[in-house]
């Protein structure tokens, strides 16, 4: 379809993912011009664009009277930058437009561990009249990133052929690589209360963060998660300072449970969360991080929601499936297990905690008692002890957080894998197990 | 007329990005990006640059109705104050105007810098070449940060 305007909007979507600012012009009563600057102006379809109705009172009083108005967005990439004459249309207050912007606007939000900050009244939908250039001197346009179906083929074809949910894992973030660029990213999985994410899976950040936890709802994965929505954060450092200026005092809080910190680079400018589901029920989040502001465009977006898709169906195909010569004259490692909230600590280190500490302990209690290292999945689950649910207790799951912990923290004890459904547990050094007495009976 | 203190001089002059509001007679908003922003001994005028080349619009708005808004926004803290007035596009601009605004669009730049904006696309936010100033009275300012103080009067 041919555009009316001197620029189609859609030729020109990264200048409405609020990346660098927009601008916004509007008349007074008195013919007095008002202006400020916009976080987002989101495109809506090719003839529309929604303006997030915040703190703005003088640009809504002037719409009410003069709806004209006259925005400025800056392509990212290429500094070009664009004006767009608009007439004010109507007001959302609900719906998905307006949900859509609210997460926007609450992501940014959840830096700081705030909530209704940035309280969105509303989204004025404006009509474009006009979309046109601003003379500059290099006027090349930005590139448009392509994706690839053929790849997106190959990847749907290779999960559907994944044997176990640590090749499901594998893949995606092999995936994420491959199709999307990105080689880092992280998966985390809902626990059985449907209330936390824990992080099962990661490549390419300084810490692994497996075992890291974080309650659905808080901060940008667990907002994600909470309202099934894509996250995308395409500027960190100005979304930062936007929260900062909007509450006028700074505080670090990612909403995360840091006693594992989740997975995250240190200089990251760039974010795309995109919850996982399956039969309408949250399986978890698949979560990419970049160094490069922009770096996840709207293509991106789609096309991380349609992995997810799959990676959700695929976990929730292959079901939640997953041992030690002895140790010789070391200095025992104290292993000690408190049973209030199941935390395991090896020589007061903290390791985990939750279903996958109380797992350890059982299988370290089994072999203190019975000298056994091979195990099955299938014992887990009939082992009443573990209270794992009857239906979806992501007990494979637990197991890789468990390994990759184990690997990281220690190299005396070790989760491997021997076949479908069985692991064996190895242990090189002697351990003493500590149950601390908090009331509840150790297992 | 508005008096501007050092302090606000201070931001004013500092790495502010800086967008023109104006309208012509029909109240048709236009919006620009400025560079410069200089505040005059009297401390009640400001002038400021637009590009000639993109200009046109605006410098017929001010020539019509005399009304300019211009907000100078931190790029880093979102720190934003709105000038409000009445002006006119001076004739002609000298050395040492295109001196100060190369001083105002090399803070600029580094001040993006900082929130992850490539040097090259920073770099094509302005074009190189003829500038014309625009020196208007300051009869009202605001502050304009994002907030619940948001438009309210300084």
């Amino acid at each position: 379809m041919t555009s009316p305007f001197q620029v189609a909007l859609e030729s020109v979507p990264t200048c409405f993912e609020g990346t660098i600012p927009s601008a916004i012009c509007t008349v007074g009563a008195d013919g007095a011009p008002n202006v400020t600057h916009l976080s987002v102006v989101h495109r809506v379809d090719e003839r529309h664009v929604a303006l997030s109705r915040q703190f703005f009172k003088k640009t809504e009083e002037n719409t009410s009277l003069n709806p004209l108005a006259q925005v400025e967005v800056v392509e990212p990439g290429t500094g070009r930058t664009f004006v767009l004459d608009l007439r004010y249309d109507h007001t959302e207050t609900a719906g998905d437009l307006f949900e859509r912007m609210r997460t926007r606007l609450d992501a940014v939000a959840a830096f700081e561990g705030m909530s209704n900050v940035f309280q969105l009244r509303g989204v004025d939908v404006c009509e474009v009249l006009e979309c046109a250039p601003l003379p500059c001197e290099f006027p090349a346009a930005e590139p448009v990133r392509g994706v690839s179906l053929e790849r997106l083929e190959a990847f749907s074809h290779h999960l559907a052929g994944s044997e176990d949910l640590d090749d499901v894992l594998r893949r995606t973030l092999d995936a994420c690589a491959e199709l999307l660029d990105c080689h880092h990213a992280y998966v985390m999985l809902a626990d059985e209360t449907a209330q936390r994410l824990y992080t099962v899976a990661s490549a390419g950040f300084p810490a692994s963060g497996a075992g890291s936890e974080i309650a659905i709802g808080s901060g940008i994965v667990g907002l994600a998660a909470q309202r099934r929505q894509t996250i995308r954060v395409t500027n960190m450092a100005r979304d930062l300072g936007y929260a900062h200026a909007a509450r006028g005092e700074f505080a670090e809080d990612r909403g995360g449970d840091d006693t594992i910190p989740l997975p995250s680079l240190p200089e990251r400018q760039s974010q795309l969360v995109t919850p996982m589901l399956a039969s309408r029920q949250l399986v978890g989040v698949l979560a990419l991080e970049s160094e490069s502001a922009g770096a996840f465009q709207a293509a991106d977006e789609c096309l991380a929601g349609i992995m997810a898709s799959q990676v959700a169906m695929a976990i929730a195909a292959v079901g939640s499936s997953m041992a030690a010569p002895a140790s010789v004259g070391l200095r025992p490692v104290q292993v000690k297990y408190y049973a209030d909230d199941e935390s395991v600590f090896l020589d007061n280190e903290y390791l985990i905690k939750g279903v996958a500490g109380g797992i350890l302990w059982r299988l370290l209690r089994i072999h203190d008692q019975e000298h056994r290292v091979d195990f099955s999945n299938r014992e887990m689950r009939l082992d009443n002890t573990l209270g794992l649910p009857d239906v979806k207790d992501n007990l494979e799951a637990r197991l890789i957080l468990l390994r990759k912990r184990l690997e990281e923290r220690c190299d005396y004890l070790r989760i491997e894998k021997t076949g479908r459904g069985r692991f064996r547990l190895e242990i090189t050094r002697p351990l003493e197990l500590v149950a601390v007495d908090t009331g509840s009976p150790s297992r | 007329m508005y008096r501007i203190d050092e302090a606000l001089q201070e931001f004013v002059e500092s790495g502010v990005a800086v967008i023109v509001g104006t309208a012509d007679a029909a109240g048709r908003p236009h919006v620009r990006p400025g560079w410069g922003p200089r505040v005059h001994p009297s401390r009640t005028r400001v002038s400021f640059f637009l590009e000639a080349e993109r200009a046109p619009v605006p410098l017929g708005d001010i020539a019509a109705t005399g009304q300019i808004a211009i907000t100078c926004s931190d790029p880093i803290t979102y720190r934003s104050v709105q000038l409000k007035g009445h002006g006119h596009a001076a004739p002609e601009t000298t050395a040492e105007d295109e001196a100060w605004v190369a001083r105002h669009r090399a803070a600029f730049i580094a001040a993006v810098a900082i929130v992850g904006d490539p040097p090259h696309a920073a770099r094509n936010r302005w074009i190189e070449g003829a500038l014309v100033r625009v020196d208007f009275d300051v009869e009202r300012a605001f502050n304009q940060t994002p907030g619940p103080g948001a438009g309210g009067p300084l």
